[in-house]
């Protein structure tokens, strides 16, 4: 079989590709052995070293990289937004053929934009919540010398909406932005990065806190929009799927450096760099298949997975059954005495097979964390039961629940939040054996270095605090402490969501050795399907608080039954592209 | 914006009966027998004592007391002073001079006090910044009576800019200083509070999105920075309200201003009970809507608050 | 095979380019630094505090006055309520460095003794405000519902008399006073503040995922409040803390400046400042020490506030 890269949904034809504008041999962008550094109390680091990049007008460019990697600081520095004390140390940066490293700042403002426009990241902090969305994009046309009146300005403001795909964007232009979804924002900071047509746009992870249908109608419509318009976009994201979905040309940055360019088709079938090779094999929208555990690995791994499945529906007993499972809310109105019962929940039956993997997927508000709070017993059922072992955790005794809670466990994802700043985290992993009296002091020590070499970590890390351990690290000492009372059962809540691609995966290894190992069975939350290919035996898919799709993976993925799903596995980024090999 | 208004007007009715009730029940538990007090050394004839103790209410029970005292408050029946004039009347006199001077004060103190503050934000880390931080502690950890006559001793008697004492009917020269001292402390606080949301929203996503854009820099700092700053400093000049007024007691005592402030100076100073709850059950009503209002303002500057 | 856009020869600049693997070296992934001494956040506070000039300054500020108000002996040996009439405005002297006031008192050893008053102030009312404050706001943030609009309604309609004017009605109204008294009357009306910033604190603290640890580990709802919650929100109610106690010595000395504060038998700076308001044309230079005393009183406390603010600020904080 050849390695070839090729767009599966046949869209090759009708993608708006301008293809006049790729005569256009002078580049638009260039930017040539960039230096930025920051100034901190303990010295100047350096955040971006030597960088080389060139956009061509009307070409996708894209930079990926993990938190850190000096990706968004490269960006910024293009129209002179670095943060702090960020400061152009050398290099060079020529727009048009005009050179932008030292320019002053009035020249900066008439280049912000009309030459260059951004779509910055989270759409939640990045409109101010006192104005109007009119009235923030209508001071971008006034700001870049617009020709007209107030009624021309406001009708082009309209105009600019329904162009970024907002309906009814007289109405809309009115509101603020509280009253906006997240998607919606996001449409108004693309309208305001067009709106005075630059040739350039940064496009600055635009779409990474949305759910993924969501995500994908924006990139397709930015993508068509852009091509129209004959606007060059340079996407800044962590996303290797979604950069070679939408780029053609990658350049991958590491610790301020890039350490691979070229061709997105060339980078992602055949990346040279340990990086880069690392980062493809790691993405979970480029992988295919399950994570073998450590002793699995070597053996033929189709044959497994097949196993496994068999496995899921045959022989192993259910350690935890869901039957219509419903929680209601009550939502008190704005106005007094007013409410709504909202159905967060709405009768769900799963079952958790011993040793196994079962994924809850769904999109924001799909009730995935509610449900996941039910089987930990943090949250009452409005109806349904939960069962453990074919026993009703609601008609457990208080007694009866607590020695449950050494059977099932959390681990949340939020790596930030998830363990107590103030202790340490010995303290942090001994607290469970405290609680539920195990052992002494001395045993209980030996317990924690043990749970700490369980999850790869060297035993000095018991003195540190949580402030000193990166997100990673952290995740790995929420799994130590969810696993000091040795239970059966693990929730999983999004555990790995909030990582970078490499330390995902390795959390991800983990947790599938530990799995192995401990016969462990878990309940993995995610908003991601692609992780779920790698992790998951069996698969639910939730929408509106109901599963709509229940079956193993690999049915899920190759034969999904529902439409939702469908759109799902469509949305995942890189999904139109197959790596052969 | 309606439903928003409503239900503050809502809201501050059980404040209202809370707090008065609170000061009234303080007055009434206080130790010693009023009535018999008036007397004085040779005491009153038995009759006297009931004809007064039935003319305040005073043999009835509390809660009786109490709404007689708050049907007092709503017909502007506040009793009369220690010299027969009624409260509501010595109200009405020193009203609009203390309403100047607070209104002047409050000019100042935010004028200068949110210029400042933005002032120093945008030149976060400088020798101005430092400087005026340092200078703004100063001012709040100094009482406003010890302002009061160092300004009286330097501008007033020393350099002779302003009058030492503004007296009866004040214009606003004589205003002018005791304004300013009123102020300081708040002055400092705004600047403070100002300085520091600058800060914050220097930084903020948004400004970076609407410097992205294309603003120039002054729009960007008024439309984004500043009026986003401004929210937290009308909550304070709300809530200071308060500080506000227990500073014009001391101010316009020291200035001999006849406000309201001075009335209860006078009325502490001579130990005229009566006239200083009154005067103070007045002040905290004033305070309890004059927060109504500006919480109304806050809510003009803050959509999420008026949709909310 | 169908030409696209990823089939075509690259174009100047954008050519296949590999970084010498010298050159970027890709270590292990996420390693744990085990360089650094380990540091809890209340160490990390501390070892930036103890960088700032301004923390020594107000530290040695703090110190000094409250040495001057448990052994005011320490520093003067003259007694500030023996007085002579005859050296009424007497200026300095030997042994008399400051001179003497109106009533012909030592004006140093008055500016010694008065410490001792405004600290109990404003110790006391401190320690009265954290601990109702503390306790209202905690339990409204934590447990919520009812509960919490109840406590805060009550709150509110403490809030909404302002505590300076609340103690003038009352100080007006009493006639035994004295330093405990006052700290109590200035407490009864101050605590509201520290109660919504608890409130808030817990409010924030009590969403974080490390609570909901603690519950799916079976711990009691008090346990969770007194080991998770209120260590992590305590920063807050430090540093408010420390700014309430000047602004406390502050309403004292406004409350003995009006007579209806401490006494006129205890000496506080207060009191002085009253005293010396009356003889402010022939000698104001009287009223130089005892308010700087106070100004320098409260200043260190406010300034230590900020310090501390500094110091714990969540959004300065290495992540």
């Amino acid at each position: 079989m050849t390695t070839t890269i090729t767009l599966t949904d046949g869209t090759t034809e009708d993608a708006p590709v301008p293809v006049e504008k790729h005569d256009d041999t002078t580049p638009l962008l260039e930017i040539k052995d960039l230096q930025i550094s920051f100034t901190t109390a303990t010295g100047t680091v350096e955040a971006v070293r030597g960088v080389d990049l060139t956009v061509y007008p009307g070409q996708s460019v894209a930079i990926v990289g993990e938190s850190g990697s000096g990706k968004s600081t490269t960006a910024h520095a293009i129209i002179d937004l670095l943060p702090g004390t960020g400061k152009v140390t050398g290099g060079s940066i020529s727009f048009g053929g005009r050179e932008l490293v030292g320019l002053g700042r009035k020249q900066f403002e008439d280049l912000r934009g009309r030459e260059i426009g951004l779509v910055p990241q989270d759409p939640m902090s990045n409109l101010n919540p006192v104005w109007r969305i009119g009235a923030q994009i209508d001071e971008a046309l006034v700001a870049n010398g617009f020709q007209g009146g107030k009624a021309e300005r406001t009708a082009r403001v309209a105009e600019l909406l329904s162009e970024a795909g907002l309906p009814d964007a007289d109405r809309r232009a009115r509101q603020f932005p509280h009253e906006f979804s997240g998607g919606m924002r996001q449409r108004a900071l693309i309208a305001i990065g067009l709106a005075s047509r630059p040739k350039l746009l940064i496009a600055d992870e635009p779409t990474s806190a949305l759910d993924v249908t969501v995500q994908k109608k924006i990139l397709d419509h930015l993508e068509g929009l852009t091509a129209e318009l004959g606007t060059a976009v340079l996407f800044i994201t962590h996303d290797l799927g979604l950069a070679a979905e939408r780029a053609e040309h990658l350049i991958v940055m590491y610790k301020g450096r890039v350490v691979e360019s070229g061709p997105a088709a060339q980078i992602l079938k055949d990346p040279q760099h340990e990086y880069t090779k690392r980062l493809v094999s790691s993405a979970p929208s480029l992988a295919s298949r399950r994570i073998q555990s450590a002793h699995e690995r070597g053996q033929e791994a189709d044959d497994l997975l097949a196993e496994h499945a068999d496995e899921a529906e045959t022989t192993a007993p259910d350690v935890v059954v869901a039957k219509d499972l419903t929680k209601v809310f009550h939502i008190r109105g704005s106005r007094p005495g007013s409410h709504t019962d909202f159905t967060a929940v709405d009768g769900i039956n799963f079952t958790l097979p011993k040793g196994h993997t079962l994924a809850l997927v769904g999109e924001s508000g799909s009730g995935k964390s509610t449900a996941a709070n039910m089987v930990l017993g943090l949250l009452d059922p409005t109806s349904g039961t939960v069962m453990y072992d074919g026993k009703d955790v609601t008609k457990m005794s208080a007694k009866e629940q607590f020695s449950l809670r050494r059977r099932v466990q959390p681990v949340f994802q939020n790596p930030y939040g998830s363990l107590d700043p103030t202790y340490s985290i010995y303290r942090s992993i001994e607290e469970p054996l405290v609680l539920h009296k195990v052992g002494d002091r001395r045993s209980r020590e030996a317990r924690v270095r043990e749970l700490l070499d369980m999850v790869s970590l060297p035993q000095a890390t018991m003195r540190r605090f949580p402030n000193e351990l990166s997100g990673g690290q952290r995740q790995r000492i929420a799994i130590a402490r969810a696993l000091a009372l040795k239970p059966e059962v693990l929730v999983l809540d999004e555990a790995v969501s909030a990582l970078d691609v490499l330390v995902q995966a390795q959390i991800l290894t983990l947790l599938n050795d530990l799995q192995a190992e401990l016969g462990l069975s878990f309940l993995f939350i995610t908003h991601d399907l692609a992780v779920v290919r790698q992790i998951a035996d069996l698969v639910a898919v939730m929408k509106d608080g109901r599963i709509v799709e229940h079956a193993t993976t690999d049915e899920v993925f190759d034969n999904p039954q529902q439409e939702y799903t469908r759109d799902l596995l469509a949305a995942i980024p890189g999904a139109s592209l197959e790596i052969g090999g | 914006m309606l439903w928003y208004i409503g239900r503050r007007l809502l809201q501050v009715i059980p404040v209202f009966l809370g707090a008065t009730l609170l000061l009234y029940g303080l007055v009434f538990l206080r130790p010693g027998d009023p009535v018999a007090a008036l007397g004085g050394e040779r005491g009153l004839s038995p009759a006297a004592e009931l004809a007064i103790r039935e003319a305040y209410h005073l043999d009835q029970p509390f809660l009786m007391q109490y709404l007689y005292f708050l049907k007092g408050v709503f017909t502007f029946d506040m009793g009369v002073t220690f010299t027969g004039r009624p409260v509501v009347e010595v109200i009405a006199q020193a009203f609009p001079v203390t309403f100047q001077l607070a209104l002047m004060a409050i000019v100042i103190e935010t004028v200068f006090g949110i210029g400042f503050g933005l002032w120093a934000g945008v030149r976060k880390g400088k020798l101005f910044d430092s400087t005026v931080l340092l200078w703004s502690l100063v001012l709040i950890s100094v009482p406003t009576f010890v302002i009061g006559f160092v300004m009286q001793a330097v501008v007033g008697v020393q350099l002779g800019w302003l009058p030492i004492t503004a007296g009866r009917d004040p214009d606003f020269i004589s205003l002018l200083m005791p304004a300013i001292v009123l102020a300081t402390t708040s002055f400092a606080y705004i600047l403070r509070l100002t300085r520091t949301s600058v800060v914050e929203n220097i930084t903020a996503d948004f400004v970076r999105t609407a410097r992205a854009k294309g603003l120039p820099r002054d729009k960007v700092m008024s439309r984004h920075v500043l009026r986003n700053s401004l929210i937290p400093v009308v909550t304070f000049i709300g809530i200071d309200l308060g500080n506000l007024m227990a500073g014009s007691i001391v101010t316009e005592g020291i200035f001999n201003i006849n406000g309201v402030g001075g009335t209860l100076y006078q009325a502490i100073i001579r130990g005229e009970n009566v006239t200083v709850v009154s005067l103070a059950t007045v002040l905290v009503i004033v305070y309890i809507f004059a927060n109504l209002l500006v919480d109304v303002f806050y809510a003009v500057l803050d959509p999420r608050i008026r949709y909310a | 095979m169908p030409e696209n856009r990823y089939e075509k020869t690259p174009r100047p600049g954008q050519e296949h380019f590999v970084a010498p693997p010298e050159v970027v070296k890709v270590g292990v992934i996420d390693a744990v630094d085990t360089s650094e001494t380990p540091s809890s956040l209340w160490s990390d506070a501390w070892r930036d505090m103890r960088h700032r000039a301004l923390f020594w300054v107000s530290a040695a500020l703090i110190v000094f006055v409250i040495l001057m108000a448990v052994f005011p002996g320490l520093f003067t040996s003259t007694s500030p309520t023996e007085c002579h009439l005859e050296d009424s405005l007497g200026g300095p002297t030997a042994g008399h460095i400051f001179g003497f006031d109106k009533q012909g008192c030592d004006i140093y050893a008055r500016a010694v003794y008065g410490a001792r008053a405004s600290v109990t102030v404003g110790i006391l009312s401190t320690l009265f405000v954290v601990v109702i404050g503390t306790l209202i706001g905690a339990i409204a943030g934590y447990f919520g519902g009812l509960l919490d609009t109840l406590l805060s309604r009550f709150t509110d309609i403490f809030f909404a008399v302002p505590f300076v004017l609340a103690a003038i009605v009352i100080m007006s109204l009493l006639d035994d006073r004295n330093a405990v008294v006052v700290a109590v009357v200035l407490a009864v009306f101050g605590w509201t503040s520290i109660a919504r910033i608890t409130r808030g604190a817990v409010l924030g603290v009590k969403n974080n995922e490390f609570v909901t640890a603690a519950k799916a580990l079976g711990m009691g709802r008090g346990a969770i409040l007194g080991k998770h919650v209120l260590p992590n929100s305590a920063a807050p109610i430090i540093v408010y803390a420390t700014v309430a106690l000047g602004t406390f010595i502050v309403a004292e000395a406004t409350l003995s400046f009006l007579g209806i504060g401490l006494p006129t038998s205890t000496v506080s700076w207060g009191g002085d400042l009253a005293k010396a308001q009356t003889s402010i044309r022939v000698a104001p230079e009287i009223m130089i020490y005892p308010a700087t005393a106070l100004a320098l009183t409260v200043l260190s406390f406010i300034m230590m506030g900020d310090v501390v603010r500094d110091a714990l600020d969540p959004k300065a904080r290495k992540r």
